[in-house]
């Protein structure tokens, strides 16, 4: 006999709506809000608010050349200080750097390379995860075994040292860092959500289903992923903050995204020896952009884990 | 009376017999029969105060190390920095000439170049103490597997050990450049490794504990990393001036910069690109320009119709859109000469590339995108990678911006030391595609003919140009054995290399290195140590000195 369960009309639903979603803006934590929405603004409208291009360099003036060269006409100026230093413009707010390239405008096409990696890299890594880890924690017997076994040879490797590695395999460029990144951070979700599952596939729902004769696949599909997304989320918020680390590592040793692309890794690693030549603002912008993105993602992904895990939440 | 004139008789008869024994020394006995060919080869400068070593040496490369690099039977480029530590050859380039005598005392050749031989210095040995025998010459010849190696196979008939000391070579005919090719900067082939100790240990152990016959015995060496060395005072020519020597890979400028200033590092090499200013005006350090050869650009698969690079409007437009003056200015702070050859003039028979003999490419982006219109790339085009030498990525970027400013658009492949050493030294099958810009330099030391027969020539082991009229040109050079004839062929090679932009060259690199405040001598004094000719690094090893 088939049980039907009547909807009960809601009173005032969408002033709940409203409440639950005021409260839960109002409980975001603010300031990495607002630093992630302006590096993520800068990069998709990057195009429209970069001052200059990413890769040429700013067209000098004839006194620029004539006072850095001694000459009338020169392809660029190189190293001009931000505009509030002596001899900074505000054509280029934060300076130019080794190539007379405007360091604002790279930065915020690098955002958009820190972030595409990042972001997709990080994803790749939680898709090939969690389906391993939903197979292995749900099919159990030899699935479990293998998987397991590959997930924690994964996890023993150092990251960083094996995404030089995998670098040094495949050679630098943007889609070898996400394939890289795919492919470093894979094992971190796998691990997590087979122990999910684990608990998960004891539980009624998926009992009842599987009683009622509903296929594996619709099981996994219908009733283990929705359940496990959580933690994904989680996860994910916070190894974007890894994965932005990485991607600057692997670009700062070389490995990653290839000049003259701007990535901010890549613009720290070769302004290294300005800094010894005081002109601090060429690795020390691509610096701060680097610890913002890292410093939200993490203090949201920290966020997150709070709202999502009800313990923690009703603490 | 009588003992009177018997004495003088004995004293005259011992004087002259001394005066004869340094005569020979002099005039050494001829080895080989018939008519030799006048070779001009320095001899050695003996040090015989045999003072003590003291102090330690630190020097920063700036690439990586390669352990490959101390075995010579697999020779390639930067290894000879190595070679001259802890190895020693039968004639080397020194301070003395381009061809210096070290383990040989005595070198001939007929004048048809179908023999050669060579005597060794009496006593000479190996740092295990073990005597170097011509037994052991031979057995590298045979054994050898660098560059070349092939040539030198194929050249031989046979080898003969006259005696103790002597070996002669047989050649199936002649072989006009056997010299230019077994002296130390050519090939690997004329480092006398040890036989006994090499077949004892495998390659590969030798290489991680390589033994030779050259001033400094190797102590230790983390791969990639640093290498550390001590004085073998035993070493034919002088006992070193210092007591330990250590060479670390230190890619980074800024790294190699702040060594030299905190005093961490005494000798540093490529100070060009940013940091040579704070270098110049540093009182506490001291730099060397050390010219060593010109930049230059080469198109692997250039003459697949499929490659951009096949017309020669868009390899002479790639030249005319580097701005080299500026180039020079930016990396070098004005001390780099745009240079019109890939050869350096100091390598004998090399075209000067200052004007004199061939032009300095101008710089000319109208008429870069005039060509590249009339080739069919009206808005230029994305070519895959573009290969900078190692380190210098900088100044491969400027390159690059330049290329970009006309419409020729690509990314850099940065590899580090012995990837890139690896890759080119396969020549074309080092880089698969053909729409890929490598940058080079080669300051090897001899003729302009080794970097011919290297780089410019079908089959060439690291070509990647195989061009019908240069073969031609080419097989007449070989088969020639007037020296004259062969030098205008081997111009003749260069002009049409530049010519025809098979070859772009860029300037001649001033390739800087700095010295800090505790290597002898004081002052301005320390510039003898780059005397040695063509050299890229300062050897040999054994004249530097330190502070205690």
């Amino acid at each position: 006999m088939a049980t039907v369960l009547e909807r009960v009309p809601s009173s005032g639903g969408f002033a709940r709506v409203a409440r639950r979603s005021y409260r839960l803006v109002a409980e975001v934590p603010s300031i990495p809000l607002l630093m992630v929405a302006v590096l993520a603004f800068a990069a998709v409208f990057a195009p429209v608010l970069a001052p200059h291009g990413k890769l040429d360099p700013v067209k000098p003036t004839p006194e620029q050349c004539q006072a850095k060269f001694g000459m009338a006409n020169c392809p660029y100026v190189d190293n001009v200080p931000p505009f509030w230093a002596r001899g900074g413009t505000f054509d280029t707010p934060l300076g130019t750097d080794f190539l007379g390239r405007d360091v604002l405008s790279r930065l915020m096409y690098g955002a958009q390379i820190s972030l595409v990696v990042a972001l997709t890299g990080t994803l790749f890594a939680g898709a090939i995860g969690t389906l391993l880890g939903v197979l292995a924690g749900y099919m159990g017997k030899w699935w479990d075994q293998v998987i397991m076994r590959i997930t924690d040879a994964w996890l023993t490797l150092p990251s960083l040292v094996f995404a030089i590695l995998l670098s040094s395999v495949r050679g630098p460029g943007v889609w070898n860092v996400v394939l890289i990144l795919a492919l470093v951070f894979w094992s971190r979700y796998s691990r997590a959500v087979r122990g999910e599952v684990l608990a998960l596939r004891e539980r009624d729902f998926v009992r009842l289903a599987e009683i009622n004769g509903i296929g594996k696949l619709t099981i996994i599909r219908r009733h283990l992923i929705p359940n496990v997304m959580n933690t994904v989320m989680v996860l994910f918020s916070l190894q974007v903050g890894v994965a932005v680390i990485i991607e600057a590592s692997l670009s700062f040793l070389g490995v990653g995204v290839p000049p003259p692309e701007p990535s901010w890794g890549l613009m720290m690693a070769q302004e290294r020896e300005s800094l010894m030549e005081g002109k601090w603002w060429l690795a020390v912008f691509p610096g701060i952009c680097i610890t913002m993105l890292v410093l939200s993602a993490n203090m949201l992904g920290d966020w997150l884990r709070v709202r999502l895990d009800p313990q923690l939440r009703n603490r | 009376m009588f003992k009177r004139t018997l004495a003088i008789l004995t004293v005259t008869t011992l004087w002259s017999a001394v005066a004869w024994g340094q005569g020979t020394t002099s005039t050494p006995k001829p080895i080989l029969a018939g008519p030799l060919a006048k070779l001009d080869i320095k001899d050695a400068k003996l040090e015989s105060v045999r003072g003590k070593p003291r102090g330690t040496l630190n020097i920063g490369l700036h690439f990586g190390l390669d352990p490959g690099w101390f075995d010579p039977l697999g020779y390639y480029g930067p290894a000879l920095h190595f070679y001259y530590l802890v190895h020693d050859a039968l004639i080397k380039p020194m301070p003395q000439g381009e061809f210096t005598y070290s383990l040989a005392e005595h070198a001939e050749m007929t004048a048809d170049f179908t023999k050669a031989a060579f005597r060794l210095r009496p006593g000479v040995k190996f740092q295990d103490g073990r005597p170097l025998t011509p037994a052991d010459v031979k057995w590298n010849y045979e054994t050898y597997r660098g560059y070349n190696f092939k040539l030198f196979q194929d050249k031989v008939d046979r080898i003969e050990i006259m005696d103790d000391r002597t070996i002669v070579f047989h050649f199936k005919g002649p072989f006009v450049d056997f010299l230019d090719l077994y002296n130390g900067a050519g090939s690997g082939i004329g480092w006398i490794v040890p036989r006994h100790y090499y077949e004892r240990v495998g390659p590969d152990a030798f290489k991680a504990r390589p033994m030779g016959a050259g001033p400094f015995k190797l102590v230790s060496q983390e791969a990639g990393v640093q290498a550390s060395f001590e004085a073998w005072d035993e070493y034919w020519r002088r006992p070193p001036g210092v007591k330990n020597l250590t060479v670390r890979g230190i890619k980074d400028l800024a790294a190699r910069m702040a060594g030299l200033q905190t005093g961490e590092l005494d000798v540093a090499y490529g100070m060009t690109g940013k940091l040579l200013q704070r270098v110049m005006a540093d009182p506490k350090l001291r730099w060397d320009p050390n010219f060593t050869a010109p930049w230059h650009l080469m198109f692997p698969g250039y003459n697949e119709p499929s490659s951009p690079f096949h017309d020669k409007r868009v390899r002479q437009a790639v030249s005319l859109a580097i701005n080299r003056q500026f180039l020079v200015k930016q990396e070098t702070q004005g001390i780099g000469k745009p240079w019109g050859n890939w050869i350096s003039h100091e390598n004998r028979d090399g075209l000067r590339g200052d004007g004199t003999e061939l032009p300095v490419p101008p710089y000319d982006p109208a008429k870069t995108k005039q060509l590249l219109a009339q080739a069919g790339f009206p808005n230029g085009f994305e070519f895959d990678w573009y290969v900078p030498f190692v380190p210098y990525f900088d100044m491969a970027e400027r390159i690059l911006n330049d290329l970009r400013a006309v419409g020729l658009r690509s990314k850099m492949q940065m590899l580090d030391a012995p990837a890139y050493m690896a890759q080119t030294s396969k020549g074309r099958k080092g880089f698969p595609g053909n729409r890929t810009i490598v940058q080079r330099i080669d300051p090897r030391p001899g003729g302009a003919k080794a970097l011919i027969r290297l780089y410019a020539v079908c089959g060439g082991p690291a070509s990647y140009i195989c061009e019908p009229k240069i073969d031609a040109l080419w097989a007449k050079h070989e088969a020639s054995i007037d020296v004259a004839e062969r030098d205008r062929l081997s111009k003749e090679i260069q002009r049409i290399l530049v010519e025809e932009y098979y070859l772009v060259p860029l300037y001649l690199q001033p390739f800087v290195h700095a010295v800090g405040p505790k290597v002898l001598p004081e002052g301005e004094a320390v510039h003898h140590y780059w005397d040695t000719i063509n050299a890229p690094f300062p050897w040999p090893w054994e004249v530097w000195e330190v502070k205690g």
